[in-house]
């Protein structure tokens, strides 16, 4: 509470004093006005202050006027012209009157105790040196549910903060703090409260502390997550950029059946295994009836634009069995069948390929794919296949200069899932790993004596243009 | 003789730590009871009339009080006793409470007697022990005459309301100082 009486007002707040007046409005109001003082503890003169001589405004700063420990006596007079309209006089000591800062508390507390930190304000950093004893001892004041009050001092000693511990409190109450100085000022003001709930199994913080756990959270769960986005993205395991493949490559995700290129004839290639041929041929005289009888058939597959992978052996883990779309095979009805294309091939045979002990089938292979085609796949027994054209010779059926070594050529590997059209000999080719029972392998042009071939034969799958897929592939 | 030195030593430490434990508390009771004189005082004074100006007088009050910094605390302890005692008789006076309500005397009276029965134990510990210290005569005398003057103002001025005043006014600047003495007694 400001030093005042009717007219006359000090404000006064840590030892910065500001001497205010203020008349009635039915008074006259003087023109101007003097501030003058004097000491109680000797026999002294009045004396005017010098800035607040003959002043228009109602206010004076006498904080470079007065002493701590002396009491003023204070006059304020007002003017009118010469006339002396009023004059007040009051008596103020700045050590008592003035009016303090509070201390600063902090809180953290426990289960059933607290941590009170107790130090100076910003505002009081040049005071508490020149007033060093009305600083020396601060009051905490503890607030229990109850409404019961307790009392604690705490020696500053000349210390910039002091930390206590309040302890012997009950859980699942609800305390609060403030903390005031311990003077002999007529007006202590005390820190604004503090309350909190004491919890069982919480240690909560004050509101300062409060925030290192979320810098913590911050640093050490979002930050990994975001630079674990920025990696995913980076190695586009999510996000994943859509890849602009040559239209060649853009393989819909149905196919509706067997592939065909409306501007190409289909093409049957023959495939047959190459090393286990070899050794056949070497070693089996007498299966060389069985084997001339599939390599004479397979010498009319290549009339028959068909071909049919053969069987090596009653060992290779192949087992090779030509089906015939428009027969019946009642161990291979539930193999899923491609609807042949609309060329001239209808006596084109499909085949799966089907690892294991069981029948196996050969899926169809298109040596042209359609851009347009919509493919469905329907091989659920179908495995996808690569042929090795380092072991197959891949000739044109239709062409009858195709020889024999160089049906020789064309074998199966003896692999069960992948049949790779590699030619060993010359280029080795990427696996393929789409599905032939429904796409279009690329194939592999082993030599130049295919494309002289394929060229020739009028039964050659010709194209209007080149399908230029890359230096792997097949140019037709 | 090995012994006789050990258990001086030991007596030594006690009433150190007996006097350290006593000064804190002496310290901590003499600043409550010091601020509720000050309140007192100011009760006592109220509104101070401005035709009392005529009868302020310079008591020339002693540097042993104006500057309390430079006492150790057994020298302070002293210094603190010598005033609560010459205050007391000083408020014991004739016309006291002239103007002023009885009890707020009386509590003042009272205060002033509990704080020097409290530096009265502390004092003797302080004399039981080797090498005590013990207050300047002169600075006792300078103390003396400090109050005496402030008796001698009352009597010529015939124990008025305003020299009451005046002497009020004076006895807070010296609770003032009394504040400022009984930090001294920190260790």
């Amino acid at each position: 509470m400001p030093v005042k009486n009717d007219i006359l007002t000090m404000t006064s707040h840590n030892f910065q004093h500001i001497l205010s007046w203020k008349l009635s409005s039915n008074a006259i109001i003087p023109t101007h006005y003097t501030v003058s003082y004097t000491i109680m503890s000797a026999y002294k003169e009045w004396k005017a202050v010098e800035k607040c001589t003959n002043i228009t405004k109602s206010s004076c700063n006498m904080t470079d006027i007065y002493e701590t420990n002396e009491t003023y006596l204070t006059s304020v007079t007002g003017f009118n012209s010469k006339k002396k309209l009023f004059e007040c006089v009051f008596e103020f000591l700045p050590i008592t009157d003035t009016i303090l800062d509070p201390p600063e508390v902090s809180i953290f507390y426990f289960e059933d105790a607290i941590n009170v930190t107790v130090h100076f304000p910003e505002s009081l950093s040049i005071i508490k040196n020149k007033e060093k004893e009305l600083f020396s001892s601060v009051v905490i004041k503890v607030k229990s549910h109850d409404m019961s009050e307790q009392e604690l001092n705490i020696e500053m000693d000349d210390r910039e903060n002091v930390t206590i511990v309040i302890d012997s409190l009950m859980p699942n109450s609800n305390y609060c703090i403030s903390a005031h100085w311990e003077t002999f000022s007529n007006n202590v003001p005390h820190s604004p409260l503090k309350c909190f709930i004491l919890s069982p199994n919480q240690e909560s913080e004050s509101e300062e502390i409060i925030a290192m756990p979320l810098i913590f959270a911050t640093c050490f769960i979002i930050f990994p997550i975001i630079i674990s986005v920025i990696f995913l993205k980076k190695t586009e395991y999510i996000c994943k950029k859509k890849k602009h493949f040559p239209k060649a490559l853009d393989f819909p995700s149905i196919i509706p059946g067997p592939l065909q290129l409306p501007y190409e004839k289909v093409t049957r290639a023959d495939v047959i295994e190459k090393t286990k041929k070899k050794k056949m041929f070497n070693e089996s005289d007498d299966k060389s009836d069985s084997d001339n009888e599939s390599t004479q058939k397979i010498e009319n597959n290549y009339t028959m634009n068909g071909f049919s992978p053969r069987s090596l052996s009653q060992n290779s883990k192949f087992t090779w069995k030509e089906y015939n779309s428009n027969d019946s095979d009642p161990d291979e009805t539930e193999s899923p069948e491609f609807d042949p294309p609309a060329t001239d091939t209808d006596s084109a045979t499909s085949y799966q390929v089907k690892s294991g002990p069981d029948e196996s089938r050969i899926c169809r292979i298109w040596s042209n794919l359609s851009e347009d085609s919509n493919f469905s796949s329907r091989s659920e027994d179908c495995f996808n296949f690569n042929v090795n054209l380092s072991t197959v010779f891949v000739g044109d059926p239709g062409n009858d200069t195709t020889s024999e070594e160089d049906a020789a050529q064309i074998l199966l590997p003896v692999q069960e899932e992948k049949i790779n059209l590699v030619n060993s000999d010359e280029i080795e080719l990427k696996h393929i790993t789409h599905a032939t029972c429904v796409k279009t392998p690329l194939f592999h042009v082993p030599s130049k004596d295919l494309w002289s071939e394929n060229a020739s034969s009028d039964e050659s799958v010709t194209s209007e243009s080149e399908v230029d897929l890359g230096n792997d592939y097949i140019r037709r | 003789m090995a012994n006789r030195s050990t258990l001086q030593l030991v007596l030594l430490l006690f009433f150190a730590y007996v006097s350290s434990e006593s000064y804190e508390s002496l310290r901590f009771y003499q600043r409550r009871t010091n601020k509720s004189s000050i309140y007192l005082l100011k009760k006592m004074i109220g509104e101070l009339h401005p035709e009392c100006q005529k009868d302020r007088m310079d008591f020339q009050i002693p540097k042993e009080i104006l500057q309390p910094k430079q006492y150790q605390k057994e020298n302070a302890t002293m210094v603190i006793h010598e005033m609560l005692q010459q205050i007391f008789l000083l408020f014991s006076s004739k016309n006291a409470s002239l103007g002023v309500n009885n009890t707020i005397i009386e509590t003042f009276l009272n205060i002033i007697f509990q704080q020097m029965e409290h530096l009265e134990m502390a004092l003797k510990e302080e004399m039981n022990q080797v090498n005590s210290t013990r207050l300047n005569e002169e600075s006792i005398q300078h103390l003396n005459n400090y109050y005496q003057r402030i008796m001698n103002y009352l009597e010529n001025k015939k124990y008025s309301s305003c020299s009451w005043k005046i002497v009020q006014v004076e006895t807070r600047l010296n609770f003032i100082f009394l504040y400022k003495l009984t930090e001294r007694l920190k260790n």
